[in-house]
């Protein structure tokens, strides 16, 4: 069964139908008992009045003289003791020595009805006499215990007592079902009202999926708390996702704007090569130039987006102990081949402590920034780097004798494809956004300030561990 | 350099490897050539020396593409705008072309049809017959350039207004997309573009500002028609 609804009602119902049962037995079990215990105790009180009444008189008095031995002398009392009998069904016998008499309220003494003997005396026990069932009671006057002496039974039906609990037990049966169908029928109601607005999220939820707008929300408000709790989740999931959906797009269109540039000028230079033949040699050979800028262009621009995506995805980025100068210096090193026309001064100190971090990210945003000031430096001009230990930070900081970034664009030029205005041609706005991402991935920051060289000074701040 | 009496286009992009391989291309078609890299140079360069055409990045830092056709269109300068727009999205080309522009080309695209379309868009259009023409409510004054719905001036651009003439001259007559590149644009070649159903678009917004009914009509399978 995979209906929610069926089971939360089966479950709730099969828990009433055990309460109902347990209790309705506990009743007919405490009606049943009191009301044996209620004739036991008439049974008691008869068999004394009868017993009483019946009381032998002192030994030898009976049986009388002249009467065969063993016959009780009873029809003067008769009516007494039918007295005493006051249910209808009662029995009574009396035995003495060999004589036994029955008695039966409304009918005469009638002897020979099987009755089963005593199994002990002075105590109440259930028989079975003619097919009816019986409390009995033997009773034995004190000092007549002895064999031969005589005892009384008093036997009343139970008849009566059983129809009474026989019909309370079906009444509390039927009772019992009535409210299992009235609590069957309640619980699959209440139970579809609570699932109602479960159903009506999962509606909503449908349409959101069917749609590609992420914008939608579901509503939320006026059901149970906990289908409120699960549509207030699910919004929040639908934000994030139409989050991160919208950077992915800004992301690939701004990808493709920064693509389609480089191409055009791509396209056009190799047209005009192609619809003209005679071109000078100090023409083709610009051309050819700047196809190979294009090419390199692109190039970098495809690099530098499967980094940006390569430390998108790693959510646990590989970490190890990073000599920090090491990396430095190396990248440095790079940097001067790959700026022949820049003068790289590289300061710092020299006992840095190794941090955890990863290394190819580091030195990633480390290429990013000596680029970048290589680039927006003036040509032939200075950069200086230094890395060193500030507080309990490692920050690595390179400056460059450019324009310099205005204070209003130094938040904003850490954002993808984000150009300063001063940043002239060719960079495609991702360098700064690469050290921006490693710097969050190492728990770090970037800051943008002025270098004492007049242009820009990017600092990035590594969280030395320990 | 050309000779004096070529058709002087400025080209108008942030990008360095744009502004060159373009000016060289138009230059090597026989274009004279202007170059700007950004909106306040471009709008000063028009102003200066008037160019017979502008080709105009959208996206550009500062004064970007539609600002200055905006600006062009609001000193009452007429000169046909082409604006290059890197995205694929329609948001900013046809903000140029609102904004006054007459046609857009998306990069990368193929030299040959720029070439193609800046030649077109240079050509004179033949010039018609100077009588005012009305269909319908619809008035069009080809002598002030001006068209009226009621009495209400339309205020349209140049090419609006091309378009709307040419459906009027043809009042209750079908013309193909084809028909008006040709008679609106002057692209007399095959041409993949959407420039008619956004002007269409455009004309049709300021036709109907009021909830008037609508007076283009789409045939569909065949083109646009005027009727009253």
């Amino acid at each position: 069964m995979r209906s929610l609804r069926a089971r939360v009602v089966l479950g709730a119902v099969a828990a009433v139908a055990v309460a109902i049962a347990v209790s309705g037995a506990i009743l007919v079990s405490t009606f049943s008992a009191r009301e044996h215990r209620d004739l036991d105790r008439q049974l008691e009180a008869r068999a004394h009045a009868v017993g009483a009444l019946n009381a032998p008189g002192p030994p030898g008095a009976q049986p009388q003289a002249g009467r065969p031995p063993g016959r009780l002398q009873i029809s003067p009392r008769f009516a007494r003791i039918s007295q005493a009998l006051q249910s209808g069904g009662d029995l009574a016998r009396f035995v003495h020595g060999g004589d036994v008499v029955d008695f039966q309220f409304g009918a005469r003494p009638k002897p020979g009805v099987p009755w089963p003997e005593a199994s002990r005396p002075n105590h109440i026990e259930t028989v079975t006499v003619g097919g009816q069932d019986y409390r009995a009671l033997t009773f034995v006057p004190p000092g007549r215990a002895a064999p031969g002496g005589g005892a009384l039974q008093v036997a009343t039906p139970l008849h009566d007592v059983e129809g009474r609990i026989s019909s309370l037990r079906d009444r509390v049966i039927v009772l019992g079902l009535v409210a299992l169908a009235l609590a069957s029928a309640l619980a699959w109601l209440l139970v579809g009202v609570a699932l109602r607005s479960l159903e009506q999220l999962r509606g909503a939820a449908a349409r959101v999926s069917g749609t590609d707008e992420l914008g939608t929300r579901l509503p939320v408000g006026g059901g149970p708390r906990e289908v409120d709790d699960l549509g207030t989740a699910l919004n929040a999931m639908l934000a994030r996702l139409q989050e991160a959906m919208e950077a992915t797009r800004r992301f690939a269109a701004d990808a493709g704007h920064e693509l389609r540039t480089p191409l055009t000028a791509l396209g056009t230079n190799l047209e005009v090569l192609a619809r003209n033949p005679s071109l000078t040699d100090e023409q083709r050979e610009a051309i050819v130039a700047e196809l190979g800028a294009d090419q390199q262009r692109m190039a970098a621009l495809l690099g530098a987006l499967q980094a940006l995506a390569r430390a998108d995805a790693a959510e646990a980025v590989p970490r190890e102990p990073v000599d920090v100068a090491q990396l430095v210096d190396a990248a440095v090193d790079g940097a001067r081949r790959r700026h022949p026309q820049t003068t790289f001064e590289l300061a710092g100190d020299d006992g840095l402590v190794p941090i955890e971090a990863w290394p190819d990210g580091l030195r990633l945003a480390v290429d990013n920034l000596l680029d970048n000031a290589a680039r927006h430096g003036r040509p032939g001009g200075r950069v200086t780097v230094r890395a060193e230990r500030n507080g309990s930070d490692t920050v690595i900081a390179v400056a460059d004798d450019g324009p310099g970034i205005p204070e209003a664009e130094r938040e904003a030029v850490l954002g993808r494809f984000v150009r300063g205005t001063g940043a002239g041609d060719g960079g495609y706005g991702l360098g700064l956004a690469l050290v921006a991402q490693q710097a969050a991935l190492h728990h770090g920051r970037v800051e943008i300030g002025a270098s004492d060289l007049g242009g820009a000074n990017v600092v990035l701040r590594l969280r030395t561990s320990g | 350099m050309t000779g004096h009496g070529d058709p002087r286009v400025l080209v108008v992009d942030d990008d360095l490897a744009i502004r060159q391989s373009l000016g060289r291309a138009l230059q090597l078609e026989g274009f004279e050539v202007e170059v700007a890299a950004d909106g306040e140079t471009a709008l000063e360069e028009a102003s200066r020396t008037p160019p017979s055409l502008i080709v105009l990045d959208v996206t550009m830092p500062g004064l970007d593409g539609v600002a200055v056709t905006r600006r062009l269109r609001g000193r009452g300068d007429d000169v046909p705008i082409l604006i290059l727009s890197a995205r694929d999205g329609v948001d900013d080309r046809v903000a140029g072309l609102a904004a006054g522009a007459d046609d857009y080309l998306v990069k990368p695209f193929a030299l040959p049809e720029l070439i193609a379309r800046l030649h077109a868009l240079l050509r004179r259009r033949p010039e018609r017959d100077r009588l005012e023409m009305e269909v319908g409510d619809v008035r069009v004054d080809p002598r002030r350039r001006a068209a009226w719905r009621g009495g209400r001036d339309l205020d349209l651009t140049s090419r609006e207004f091309d378009l709307l003439e040419a459906l009027a001259l043809h009042g209750g007559m079908v013309l193909t997309r084809q028909q008006l590149l040709e008679q609106v644009w002057g692209y007399t070649f095959d041409v993949q573009t959407n420039v008619v159903d956004v002007f269409v678009g455009y004309l049709r917004r300021k036709l109907e500002a009021d909830g008037e009914s609508r007076v283009v009509h789409t045939v569909r399978g065949q083109g646009f028609v005027l009727r009253g």
